[in-house]
């Protein structure tokens, strides 16, 4: 049994908990045992977006410190986040904040770390797991940046979505553009930041009922844009989606909270 | 030119803070460089998979059609045919012809047919129908011509009239661009044109417009 | 536009962008023009194989050519003079400048045929060709439009591209004697041609930039496809490239490869119509042809970029891929940016350019210049480097300006950033923020203490917070 230690995210911390708590069932489902380990925080994303390089390592820190203990007293365990933005800023840009502040003992762990982390839908590609039966749906997958283009995952969130008999999933031309959000982005040129979401929404196919994606903070941005707007249209994550076919075929309750 | 050449400005000073700077560039972070390669690769076309000899002929004409030249493929004896076509297709009553060896009976024929053929000079060509040209190369996968200004004795002569005839002998059709810019003959001549259909603009709203400063259109006779 | 004129210098990147977002025509004009630059390339590339290879291959090439920069501008101004060319080194744009406006002055230059170069929209020729008494005039069609109109670029290969055909027309009729109104762009082509046809003929200087220039043969390399830089070359008595001095190869080799990437990275053309190789002005015997070459190397900052982090901008071939797949230039065009440049490729070069001409700079109190704010015109969404031909990293430079641009934040800033990092380092600090949002149930508390939460909220809903957080759930055994 594989030893996950699951990466919560902050968004999933404080705004979106059922994300990782379905995160926390799926993996399960998949034969995983799954372990939260304690400390974790955020992984610095922010300020280094910001290019507050500082401030993003002393965050950052934290969370490396709180992952690598547990994955050090297993070989085998891994670093799974439900988020493909999180995973990024830890295998790609971790090892180099910690060089950027000198910290070359922390850069040679967060390399470590780096190669033992994936993303919820690239960790569960790899793994059995059953197709089950989720309420008839229509959804439309948005393909979130840092997942497709930066860990060149293309396949994961479909492949998941693909495992729930019932969902019917469209075509949509703007899949793979932006939403929009980009961390301060939306606050920085918020006029921008909503014609960018606007677009997605604008191009969405009829029928679509629900717009699935692997990153929190991409669907907070389309579904409190969408909300604004009056739309109709809702999102979730690829993990939620998941966990109520799992937890429907099961026929066990459902969870607190707000997806 | 008898001219001597001038060199302006402070080369060494110029040069001195490249040089002091330059390097390769950084081979860590999220996305680092990687080695120049040991050897440039050449841009390989699917066009051309299994493709040699007298097939590069259809790929050429292919290549050219998708870029709004049009193409004869014909034995030396069959250019009549095509030239009346040219001729009446674009009401050609003016043509001038570059200095390209084995163009004169291209331009008997065109005389035939009553078009007004002479030699290269601006004014003329300026206002000239049809401009005809011979080619050192052609290349297959981009349906492109290459001309040569110390071959064809002019850079405008292929420009200003309103369209274009190419005569391309079939040998010297060759794979791709990689054929002809890896391999300059020295010294260059002033000016070499590789040629990809007519002259166009998408200025506009995209919308794809034919003879924006040069030819309309562009004529490939290629001869077997 | 005068150096000093641009937009970048005086006003914000927020109503730049904010006034741009909110013309629904050029919104309209941009993202149709993008999406079919977007699918052209696609198709072009996917006609040879291995694009990515090559795109890597060449990545690896131009990192190559600049480690050997100065030895490669060397020999190729060697050989340029030894093909019979005239070269000045031109460490400003102002040097630039001189140079042409005092060869236009030798000859008495009255017209003066450009076709179209980026470099000289950096030193603000056209200006300074009026000063001597010359006037030039742009011979692309898309840069014809925008200097009779008063603009500047909105895309690096589609410079007019932000107006659909009956602002082009408008422009005609208003600044090109247009008497007949037409909008066909077919028509409008035909117009330009014959407008532009008598310019080309009666000019005696014509003005180039340079898509490459190859050190081994002294050669400068012209791409076009309206067939403009051909009657530059071969129409005046004098021609003119100006080169960046970034744009080099050693070898031809290098330089086939690049052209192989480009137009189908641009236009999506397998190659533009006309690629176009100068090697020195006409030869003997020659029936036209201009009677001196001159190469201008422009440096205008460039050198600065060498062996700093952001040395691969000097990369760039000028493509125009990325402003094509960029979602926020999708939705802005390029005036938004300010500055000659645009897009992904204009966010980090116009920092780096025109940002180190503090001479412009309007400080914003807090040490940073207006042409900084630049690095945030981007989510990082990545769409850009997956784009390049030559593989540039722009989201890690873009980022790398951003620390720049941090080092000089007001202490406010500053302090907000390291208020966050005291919390969210300590597990407790981090619970805290948690449970005080999970209990006002609504981000406004969190978000308050960021500038303008009305930011957010003028645009989207504030999002509703769930009652208990992930580790309250997780440890009380919930989950």
């Amino acid at each position: 049994m594989t030893a996950v230690h699951l990466f919560v995210t902050c968004v999933g911390e404080m705004v979106v908990p059922d994300v990782p708590v379905a995160a926390v069932r799926v993996l399960r489902a998949a034969g995983c045992s799954v372990d939260v380990p304690v400390g974790q925080t955020c992984c610095g994303q922010p300020a280094w977006n910001a290019g507050f390089t500082e401030q993003a390592a002393e965050v950052a820190r934290t969370s490396l410190d709180a992952l690598d203990a547990p994955l050090a007293d297993d070989p085998d365990a891994v670093v799974v986040v439900p988020a493909g933005s999180c995973t990024t800023m830890i295998r790609l840009y971790w090892p180099q904040l910690f060089e950027l502040v000198g910290d070359d003992e922390r850069a040679a762990r967060a390399r470590e770390v780096a190669a033992r982390t994936f993303e919820l839908t690239e960790f569960l590609e790899g793994r059995e797991l059953p197709t089950v039966d989720g309420a008839a749906t229509t959804v439309a997958l948005h393909e979130s940046c840092h997942l497709l283009r930066e860990l060149h995952v293309e396949t994961g969130p479909g492949a998941a979505l693909a495992r729930v008999a019932g969902c019917t999933r469209v075509d949509w031309s703007a899949d793979d553009r932006c939403c929009g959000f980009g961390g301060t982005f939306s606050v920085k040129l918020p006029e921008t930041s909503v014609a960018m979401a606007d677009e997605k929404l604008d191009t969405l196919p009829d029928g679509v009922e629900v717009i699935v994606g692997a990153d929190s903070s991409c669907l907070l941005h389309l579904r409190t844009r969408a909300e604004h707007r009056g739309l109709a249209v809702t999102t979730r994550h690829v993990a939620e989606v998941l966990d109520d076919a799992i937890r429907a075929e099961d026929g066990s309750e459902k969870g607190d909270g707000r997806g | 030119m008898s001219e001597p050449t001038t060199e302006v400005g402070d080369r060494a000073g110029f040069l001195a803070r490249i040089r002091e700077r330059q390097g390769p560039p950084p081979r860590s972070g999220p996305h680092p460089a990687p080695d120049p390669p040991e050897v440039v690769p050449e841009v390989r076309y699917r066009s051309l998979d299994d493709v040699a000899g007298p097939g590069l002929v259809d790929v050429f004409a292919t290549a050219a059609r998708a870029a709004e030249a049009t193409v004869d493929v014909v034995a030396p004896d069959g250019i009549d045919e095509p030239l009346r076509a040219v001729v009446e297709t674009h009401e050609v009553h003016t043509a001038v012809v570059s200095n390209d060896p084995g163009l004169d009976r291209v331009a008997g024929v065109l005389a035939g047919l009553g078009v007004a053929v002479s030699p290269y000079d601006r004014e003329t060509a300026a206002t000239a129908d049809l401009a005809v040209t011979g080619a050192t190369h052609g290349l297959a996968s981009t349906g492109s011509v290459v001309v040569d200004t110390e071959v064809a004795g002019s850079r405008a002569v292929s420009l200003l009239p309103r369209v274009h005839l190419c005569v391309l002998p079939a040998e010297r059709i060759v794979p791709t661009h990689a054929d002809v810019l890896r391999h300059q003959s020295r010294p260059m001549p002033s000016c070499r044109v590789v040629i990809t259909g007519p002259s166009r603009t998408g200025d506009i709203e995209q919308r794809l417009t034919l003879g924006a400063h040069g030819p309309v259109a562009l004529h490939l006779l290629v001869t077997t | 536009m005068a150096v000093g004129e641009w937009p970048v210098w005086s006003t914000s990147l927020r109503d730049r962008t904010a006034t741009a977002v909110a013309d629904p025509v050029l919104r309209s004009n941009i993202g149709a023009a993008t999406d079919r630059f977007g699918t052209k390339r696609t198709s072009a590339l996917a006609a040879v194989h291995d694009p990515d290879g090559l795109r890597r291959a060449a990545r690896g090439v131009r990192g190559q050519i600049l480690s050997n920069w100065a030895e490669t501008l060397e020999t190729l101004a060697d050989n340029v003079m030894a093909n019979g060319g005239h070269v000045c080194w031109a460490p400003t744009g102002a040097d630039a400048n001189d140079y042409i406006a005092a060869v236009a002055r030798r000859i008495g230059a009255s017209t003066v045929v450009k076709s179209k170069s980026m470099a000289t929209e950096e030193s603000g020729l056209n200006e300074a060709l009026a000063d001597v008494g010359c006037e030039p005039v742009e011979t692309d069609l898309g840069e014809w439009i925008i200097q009779l109109a008063g603009e500047h670029p909105s895309h690096i290969i589609a410079p007019a591209v932000h107006k659909n055909r009956h602002q082009v027309a408008d422009t005609f009729e208003a600044e090109a004697q247009m008497t007949d109104r037409v909008t066909e762009p077919a028509a409008l082509v035909a117009f330009a041609r014959a407008a532009l046809r008598d310019r080309f003929l009666a000019a005696d200087l014509g003005i180039t930039g340079a898509n490459f220039g190859v050190a081994e043969t002294g050669s400068i390399v012209l791409v076009t496809n309206e067939g403009n830089a051909r009657m530059a070359t071969s129409q005046p008595r004098i021609h003119i490239a100006v080169m960046g001095a970034e744009r080099v190869t050693q070898t031809w080799e290098q330089a086939d490869l690049l052209l192989g990437l480009l137009a189908k990275s641009g236009t999506g053309q397998p190659l533009s119509s006309y690629t176009t190789v100068i090697s020195g002005p006409r030869a003997e015997g020659e029936a036209d042809g201009p009677d001196e070459f001159h190469l201008v190397i422009l440096d205008n900052g460039r050198s600065t970029l060498a062996g700093t982090e952001f040395a691969e901008m000097l990369n760039c071939i000028r493509c125009g891929a990325c402003l094509n797949v960029c979602p926020v230039y999708r939705q802005t065009g390029g005036h938004a940016y300010g500055w000659v440049y645009s897009g992904p490729m204009g966010a980090v070069l116009t920092p780096l350019l025109a940002g180190s001409d503090h001479d412009h700079g309007h400080d914003h109190g807090d040490g940073s210049s207006n042409p900084d704010e630049l690095s945030g015109a981007s989510t990082l969404c990545g769409a850009c480097m997956e784009a390049c031909p030559v593989e540039i990293p722009l989201q890690d430079l873009l980022l790398g300006l951003r620390r720049r641009k941090a080092a000089d934040a007001s202490r406010a800033e500053k302090a907000m950033w390291s208020a966050w990092a005291a919390a969210w380092s300590r597990p407790a600090g981090f619970r805290a923020t948690a449970s005080m949002a999970a209990r006002t149930r609504r981000l406004g508390p969190l978000v308050s203490r960021l500038p303008g939460v009305s930011n957010w909220t003028d645009g989207r809903s504030m999002p509703a917070l769930p009652a208990r957080t992930f580790s309250q759930r997780w440890r009380s055994g919930d989950v």
